[in-house]
């Protein structure tokens, strides 16, 4: 591990350091893809799919994968070490531009399902006092005191062996509830529930092509970091299917239903440590949407208002009805994955092409 | 400075937005459904916060469930919390009438609701079954209520049948519900009720039945079990259950008993058990139970739910041809 070596000149310490924001910045990426994705599968796929919404939700990462790898694969061609910078060698100033523009409305979209989530949570799950305004005013202005280039990514990093214990609790509290007939039916409600379950969740991989906005500690490979994604979320998503039979499943309705049910048959402990680990990660992610929107905005310039302006968005897209805001935010997420489908296919095409001319 | 603030804000949003203390609140021990008439009665058993070591019950009427809930509510001294609930019980009439899974989605509905409490059905007046809860070792009903309870599961004359099990059982499984009555002045827990396919519930069984069901589903492991020809000591119990592939028409149960110090022969213990496992048995299939959870094996061989309710597996399980081996050593 690079920040626990000896370090003695200037130079190694400097690296030491960067390397240490560069895993920080890492942790942040992979805290947003995780909950985007297990939001993504858990209120949209999982209604849908049943028994079938474990492997369901694998097969509608692949695309995001494969978006990824294509990404992955122009920024090797063109030796770029971030996804900004491969933008701009490949598309020059309008590539630029793009990456200021398309990933920050994203990110967006994203920031506001995460955050329509959190405040249905408080207001239809949990039953907290207080309108949806309120909440979201009160979310907002405590995400504020977050906001933090530097440290909203470190605080992150530090929280993760937190997330990460009150996770294994939960998982640890479902094994006796474990009953291997969740599987069944292998294809839940049947092909049509499957289709529409594919069609509402194909672009979730999305938030994978984050991972490639920072340049990756010497120390750990590109590929690590999707399997550990994709690691977490196949655990979750078994547990949730191994311990709720299909029939519990489908039968979920409204958007708390669905983020409350991997906790909602625990013991009233596990129950409040649930509510508490999603209400953590949602915040956590909000912040992450609504800093890295800013930061992809402003083009790397130092300034802090993009940011601070994206959350206020944020927050102010929680003055809509929730349920019709809800429904709109499917509607888009259902095309996130491709605008960046189409940059990541152009930018591969341009990158080959340049290196066969060569 | 600044990260301690972001700790401290981050620790508000982890803590409880709860508006009352919990010295405030009236936690429910033991709550009661049920239905006469077409009006809905909840009973609730809190402690009598005046008398140390005394209970007290309170109830609430309405023309729904919903509508009994919230007059129970306004009727606690103070806020009514299901958080330390044990037992739910079903009013017997109540349970033959409607599928208990209605009552059980209006009561899931409340966030405070205790997913470890026990499912009971009761067929005596529940005035005066909640009247009878009381304490019977030390002071407290909670704590009362678990060490009943755990006692009649390890003994086998009772079935753990926990919310959180029963809600998650869906189309796979019947659950059998804790059977409470009245002996004499006291609430005696005891026997079982069984529930059929359509979550109606049908029909008790009594301690011994349930002792056996217990030995079929693997919980009662060791302990004495009482057969007509007399009492048993069972050291070990293995038993398995298998349904015929791919006709499902057929089960068989293999069970393998390893008894001590026995008055009575091994193939008079072997044959007096499999003829009642397999009455038993017999009789939960006519009724439409399925207590051993052979739906779990069944759906197995069903691709899709279109499929599984293709199958008709009420219909199958009715039909189903039991076969019952017991190997005593």
């Amino acid at each position: 591990m690079m920040h626990r070596m000896q370090v003695d000149s200037p130079e190694e310490r400097r690296r030491a350091r960067l390397q240490a924001e560069s895993m920080a910045a890492e942790s942040l990426v992979r805290l947003l893809c995780i909950v985007s994705v297990l939001r993504t599968a858990l209120t949209r796929l999982l209604p849908l799919a049943g028994s079938a919404f474990w492997w369901v939700t694998l097969l509608c990462l692949l695309p995001g994968v494969l978006v990824y790898l294509l990404l992955a694969g122009a920024m090797s061609l063109t030796g770029a070490p971030t996804l900004t910078e491969m933008l701009r060698r490949c598309l020059g100033a309008a590539g630029s531009w793009m990456g200021a523009i398309l990933l920050p409305l994203l990110l967006l979209a994203d920031g506001a399902a995460s955050f329509t989530a959190l405040i249905t949570l408080f207001t239809e799950g949990i039953g907290t006092r207080g309108t949806q305004l309120t909440l979201a005013i009160l979310t907002g202005a405590v995400l504020c005191f977050c906001l933090n280039r530097e440290g909203l990514p470190r605080a992150v990093h530090l929280l993760r062996w937190l997330l990460l214990a009150a996770a294994l609790m939960w998982g640890a509290s479902c094994l006796g509830a474990i009953r291997m007939d969740g599987l069944q039916p292998v294809l839940g409600g049947g092909q049509e529930e499957i289709i529409d379950a594919v069609r509402a969740g194909w672009s979730l991989g999305w938030p994978l092509a984050l991972l490639l906005i920072n340049e990756k500690p010497e120390s750990r490979r590109p590929v690590q970091s999707l399997v550990g994604i994709a690691g977490a979320v196949l655990i979750v998503l078994l547990l949730v299917c191994l311990t709720n039979p299909h029939e519990l499943l489908t039968g979920v309705h409204g958007l708390p239903d669905g983020l409350m049910l991997p906790v909602q048959y625990s013991s009233n402990g596990i129950r409040m440590l649930g509510y508490c680990l999603l209400m953590l990660t949602f915040f956590l992610a909000i912040g992450a949407s609504a800093q890295l929107a800013g930061d992809f905005a402003c083009r790397g310039r130092a300034v802090c208002w993009p940011a601070f302006g994206a959350l206020l968005l944020l927050t102010a897209s929680q003055a809509l009805h929730p349920h019709r805001l809800w429904a709109l935010l499917g509607q888009i997420e259902r095309w996130l994955l491709l605008p960046l489908s189409i940059v990541a296919l152009a930018c591969l095409m341009i990158a080959m092409g340049r290196r066969l001319r060569k | 400075m600044r990260r301690l603030m972001i700790v401290a804000l981050l620790g508000l949003l982890c803590a409880g937005c709860t508006a009352l203390p919990a010295e405030e609140r009236a936690f429910a021990v033991a709550l009661g459904v049920s239905r006469e008439a077409g009006e809905w009665t909840a009973h609730a058993r809190i402690p009598n916060y005046q008398k140390a070591g005394e209970y007290q019950t309170v109830q609430g009427t309405g023309d729904t469930l919903e509508a009994a809930l919230a007059a129970l509510d306004a009727s606690a001294p103070m806020q009514l919390h299901l958080g330390q609930l044990r037992l739910l019980i079903l009013g017997g009439t109540l349970g033959g009438q409607a599928p208990i899974s209605d009552a059980l989605t209006i009561m899931q509905q409340r966030q405070d609701l205790r997913q470890e409490a026990c499912l009971a059905v009761t067929d005596v007046p529940m005035e005066a079954l909640m009247e009878a809860l009381r304490p019977a070792a030390g002071t407290r009903l909670s704590k009362s209520l678990d060490v009943m309870l755990a006692t009649r599961v390890e003994e086998g004359t009772v079935l753990t049948a926990m919310l959180s099990e029963i809600l998650r059982m869906g189309e796979r499984q019947s659950p059998v519900l804790v059977r409470m009555y009245m002996d004499g002045d006291q609430a005696a827990i005891s026997g079982a009720w069984l529930v059929d396919a359509g979550g109606i519930v049908r029909e008790a069984l009594s301690a011994q039945e349930t002792q056996l069901l217990s030995l079929l589903l693997g919980q009662l492991r060791s302990g004495t079990l009482t057969l007509p020809e007399g009492v048993i000591r069972l050291t070990d119990a293995q038993v398995q259950t298998e349904l015929s592939t791919p006709t499902l028409q057929s089960a068989a149960v293999r069970m393998v008993l390893r008894v001590n110090g026995a008055a009575i022969s091994r193939e008079v213990i072997s044959a007096s058990l499999a003829r009642a496992c397999l009455t038993l048995l017999n009789r939960l299939s006519v009724m439409g139970c399925d207590a051993l959870g052979l739906g779990r094996q069944a759906i197995a061989h069903a691709d899709s739910m279109e499929h599984w309710h293709e199958l008709n597996w009420p219909k199958r399980l009715r039909e189903m041809d039991w076969s019952v081996s017991v190997g005593v050593e």
